[in-house]
């Protein structure tokens, strides 16, 4: 990459408490990443160069980081591992005293290992006013309300759909998903938002937001002089 | 927009996202830029050419060598 290296890796961290591979899925996920199933050992690839968004390029090599990391802890669910470790990690990284704080004006106890597992636990879909209370939070560190419920949404895995649903309306955030380019389509051609839609807007909303939190970090720091 | 290097690896843009140089040798890690989950790890042979990699305790030391 010709631009300033980025270095992403306060963002991922190998979590263990969570659901492992089977040995079998675990060596084809490695035999793959290593190329084992390509056949033959070498392999001519045609070079080239390219622009792209510079969030994309942050989605990818987080999506990568948490992959590699996944692959060393043998964690099953990838694509959620790395969502999780994301939004727990953006969390951390945006303010741990600031989320302190939070918890503490909540009455609550602090954790910042277990916040993921604690707002699994303890945010039911239905408690919107709790919810409500964490978005308030995410919007004062700088993301946009839409950002902020996707994000939370997306720590919820497969109800990050219905989590937000309960808030908007089904037909609303499935034709909001549709609308911005993230759908499947059905074998009849239509188009159909799921929590894997929901799921991708998130990567691509959080990718923006690390970059967001990045340059906002440098501009400080230049502004401090360091 | 940032210039990203990519390979064409089986009809499919796998866009450079690190290299790390391990034991005398280089190597790419890569990935689809149409699918995040799919990230791969080759030894660079030469610029056009690359290699997979030998034994799961290699593949093992250079996803270390990633994340560190």
């Amino acid at each position: 990459m010709n631009d300033e290296p980025i270095n992403l890796s306060k963002f991922v961290e190998i979590k263990e408490d969570v659901e492992f591979m089977t040995e079998k899925h675990r060596k084809d996920y490695l035999n793959r990443m290593a190329g084992k199933s390509v056949g033959n050992k070498k392999e001519s690839a045609r070079k080239g160069e390219k622009k792209i968004p510079r969030s994309l390029f942050i989605k990818l090599m987080l999506a990568a980081m948490a992959g590699a990391a996944a692959a060393l802890a043998g964690q099953k669910v990838i694509q959620s591992g790395s969502r999780a470790l994301n939004l727990n990690n953006a969390i951390k990284y945006m303010n741990d005293v600031k989320f302190k704080e939070y918890f503490e004006r909540l009455g609550l106890e602090y954790s910042t290992e277990d916040f993921l597992m604690w707002s699994k636990v303890n945010i039911p879909s239905d408690n919107l006013a709790i919810m409500q209370n964490l978005i308030d939070f995410l919007i004062e560190d700088g993301f946009t309300e839409t950002e902020a419920w996707y994000a939370i949404s997306a720590s919820f895995g497969n109800d990050g759909l219905s989590l937000v649903a309960n808030l908007y309306g089904k037909d609303n955030i499935e034709d909001f998903l549709v609308s911005n380019g993230y759908f499947h389509k059905r074998e009849d051609g239509t188009k159909k938002a799921s929590a894997v839609s929901l799921g991708n807007y998130c990567e691509d909303g959080y990718a923006n937001n690390v970059y967001n939190l990045m340059e906002r970090q440098e501009n400080e720091e230049k502004g401090k002089g360091l | 927009m940032v210039s990203v290097d990519y390979y064409i690896i089986d009809n499919k843009i796998y866009l450079v996202l690190n290299k790390k140089e391990f034991n005398g040798s280089t190597y790419v890690y890569l990935a689809n830029e149409m699918d995040s989950a799919d990230m791969i790890v080759r030894k660079l042979i030469d610029e056009d050419t690359l290699k997979m990699l030998d034994s799961k305790e290699e593949l093992m030391n250079v996803l270390a060598l990633f994340i560190k």
